[in-house]
């Protein structure tokens, strides 16, 4: 199980419902490998108290999540991410397709062109700190 | 049971301080009082002894002795005086007692109405312990009495002295009406006087439910209830009436009952109902 | 569930309820807004019988009101309700006295979570750490629905934060929870239901997630909506 330090403190929007944040948060822990599949996930009440949610939001985000066969409740043992490579190869993909998008969305605006864009994006990929606060601020809100 | 006993508790602790400062002071002012009074009663006696020449013997045949309720003659307000004061007091905890939670800082009427347990509770609590605030003055004017007895004693010389019971000295110092000495008089004042507790109690819960009128309603309506007992008492005294004074006795009892009755019943459907917090 | 049909109340020859509906349903956090003097806590007050209506109906668990009832359904009014000379130690005292659902354990866990000193005066406590004693006295009665009138009204930041822990903890798991705040950005993601209210009507009635993912539309957005115009 993720270590309490490693669960991000939830800066949740208010516009997007609060369990989809919240499954979102451990697709992109999942993605990044902060969670491994089969790992045992905490249970309701201690994610509700970890991320500051009301403890029906954190059952609706298991809900979800057990909906998208992301994590799996055998019998009375606690729930544990899925096993199944293939979910876990579709989240991460699922992110970044959405991340693009988002990108892309908002970029298309200014009507730059694809070869200025990729340039920019090696630049200031290249660059981690920049990254991370992408990474970071991108966590809640670019979901719409 | 256990939660009425526990709401009287509390109301007694709440005006325990006070209780205590109206005993501290009623005991202070009378035995400092009798202590004044005797020393200057005494103090003339000698100066008419020596004036006439007489000895204590020969004074104590001509005058006969001093009871102790005579001392009081120049100092009456020093027993007076306290229990005016615990009359007040008690008089105005009737409306305090209720007042306070509403009105006090915190709103402590709200966890009060909120208890789980039947809200009748808390006028019959309050009830009980403002008896027990009266009866204990009650009680302590009965142990300073005895007090003053042994000062008495003590400080008079034996020709003067005069030697009585309990029960006469407190007829013979106008306590009378504060501890009646029969038991129909004690049943009778204090039966009338908690009736009009229970009144003034109603009338408070009726201010709480319907504001001025309600206030107006329950203050004429006491006031119309010591009226006609008051006046019943007058006839029984001049003997005028239709009734033997037995008789207009027995239906002052039984108005009272029926005031009673109506005051506690009323009192319950109110809190139940109508008080707001 | 508490339900609220049609309550009606004049106060003072104006009309501060007209016909109040909703339900709070147990297991969620229903929220009453509305600008100051829209009636919030006046419909706590007669939920608890604290103060008569005209008319309506208030069920709680499919109960009529009666004494019974507080030991089902706890209140946190808008100040402390216990005398100012006692000591934080008799006002938990008192508590355990007289509620039968009174649960000393968890009056313990809530106390050293807010940090709460046994031998203070209650009426020298600041006004955050009065709100939060106030909490105490509320949350650890074992009942099926707690009320607070604006736990968040006046108090710093800190505070805030502190008392909004609450509602993500067991305290509120499987309670029914009504809140009444006219500040909703404390509690604007914790909050499963919200009652809007306006001059003694409800306005709107919505579930908060259900208003995200159907309309995009913060808590805030819909007040926005509501009082603005």
């Amino acid at each position: 199980m993720a270590g309490e330090e490693e669960w991000p403190e939830a800066a949740f929007n208010s516009r997007d419902p609060v369990y989809l944040q919240v499954v979102k948060q451990f697709k992109e822990m999942i993605a990044t490998g902060r969670l491994r599949g089969g790992q045992t996930v905490p249970s309701r009440r201690e994610l509700a108290s970890r991320m500051k949610i009301n403890p029906n939001t954190a059952q609706k985000a298991y809900k979800e999540m057990e909906d998208q066969n992301l994590i799996v409740t055998e019998g009375n043992s606690p729930s544990h991410i899925t096993t199944d490579a293939d979910v876990l190869r579709k989240i991460r993909s699922e992110l970044l397709g959405e991340a693009v998008e988002a990108f892309v969305e908002s970029v298309r605006r200014l009507e730059a062109p694809v070869e200025e864009l990729v340039e920019l994006v090696r630049e200031k990929y290249g660059r981690p700190s920049a990254a991370a606060d992408n990474n970071h601020d991108g966590a809640g809100g670019g979901q719409r | 049971m256990k939660t009425y006993l526990k709401l009287v508790h509390l109301e007694i602790y709440r005006f325990r301080l006070v209780l205590l400062g109206l005993m501290a002071m009623t005991s202070a002012i009378q035995l400092i009082g009798l202590q004044l009074a005797m020393r200057d009663r005494l103090q003339a006696i000698r100066g008419q002894l020596t004036r006439e020449g007489l000895s204590l013997a020969q004074y104590a045949e001509r005058y006969n002795g001093i009871p102790l309720g005579e001392i009081w003659s120049h100092r009456e307000s020093w027993m007076t005086f306290p229990i005016v004061i615990c009359i007040g007091g008690i008089g105005l905890y009737i409306f305090l007692i209720w007042y306070r939670d509403w009105f006090g800082r915190s709103a402590f009427v709200y966890r009060l109405l909120m208890l789980p347990h039947s809200r009748f509770l808390l006028y019959v609590s309050k009830f009980t312990a403002l008896m027990t605030f009266v009866f204990s003055l009650f009680a302590l004017q009965i142990g300073i009495v005895a007090v003053q007895m042994t000062m008495y004693r003590l400080r008079m010389p034996d020709e003067l002295r005069v030697p009585r019971t309990l029960v006469d000295t407190i007829r013979g110092m106008d306590l009378v009406l504060f501890i009646p000495v029969r038991l129909h008089e004690f049943l009778l004042v204090y039966g009338f006087g908690s009736v009009f507790v229970l009144l003034l109690f109603t009338t408070i819960l009726m201010e709480r439910s319907y504001r001025f009128k309600g206030l107006l309603a329950g203050l004429a309506y006491t006031a119309g209830t010591l009226m006609l007992v008051a006046w019943m008492w007058a006839q029984a005294e001049r003997g005028t009436a239709l009734l033997y004074p037995s008789e207009l006795l027995a239906a002052a009892i039984a108005l009272m009952l029926l005031n009673a009755a109506l005051s506690l019943w009323l009192g319950r459907w109110l809190l139940r109902t109508k008080v707001a917090a | 569930m508490i339900e609220v049909s049609d309550i009606r109340k004049r106060y003072r020859r104006k009309n501060v309820l007209n016909g109040i509906s909703f339900k709070a349903e147990k297991g969620r956090i229903t929220s009453l807004i509305g600008l100051n003097g829209a009636g919030k806590s006046t419909i706590l007050k007669a939920i608890m019988g604290l103060t008569p209506v005209d008319g309506g109906s208030i069920r709680i668990g499919g109960q009529p009101l009666s004494p019974e009832i507080y030991h089902t359904i706890a209140f946190v009014p808008d100040r402390l309700t216990l005398p100012g000379s006692m000591k934080l130690r008799d006002g938990l005292q008192l508590m355990s006295d007289f509620y039968p659902r009174w649960n000393a354990e968890k009056a313990e866990d809530l106390m050293s979570f807010f940090r709460l000193e046994r031998g203070e005066r209650i009426g020298r406590l600041s006004k955050g750490t009065a709100a939060k004693f106030n909490l105490v006295l509320g949350m650890a009665q074992d009942v099926d629905y707690v009320l607070m009138d604006e736990p968040f009204s006046g108090i710093d930041l800190f505070s805030r934060e502190r008392i909004a822990e609450v509602f993500t903890s067991q305290l509120v798991e499987d309670r029914g929870v009504l809140i009444t705040t006219h500040e909703i950005g404390d509690i604007e993601h914790l909050v499963d239901r919200a009652v809007m209210l306006d001059q003694g009507h409800v306005i709107r009635d919505f579930d908060c997630e259900e208003m995200r993912s159907d309309h995009g539309k913060s808590i805030i957005d819909v007040m926005r909506e509501v009082y603005r115009t």
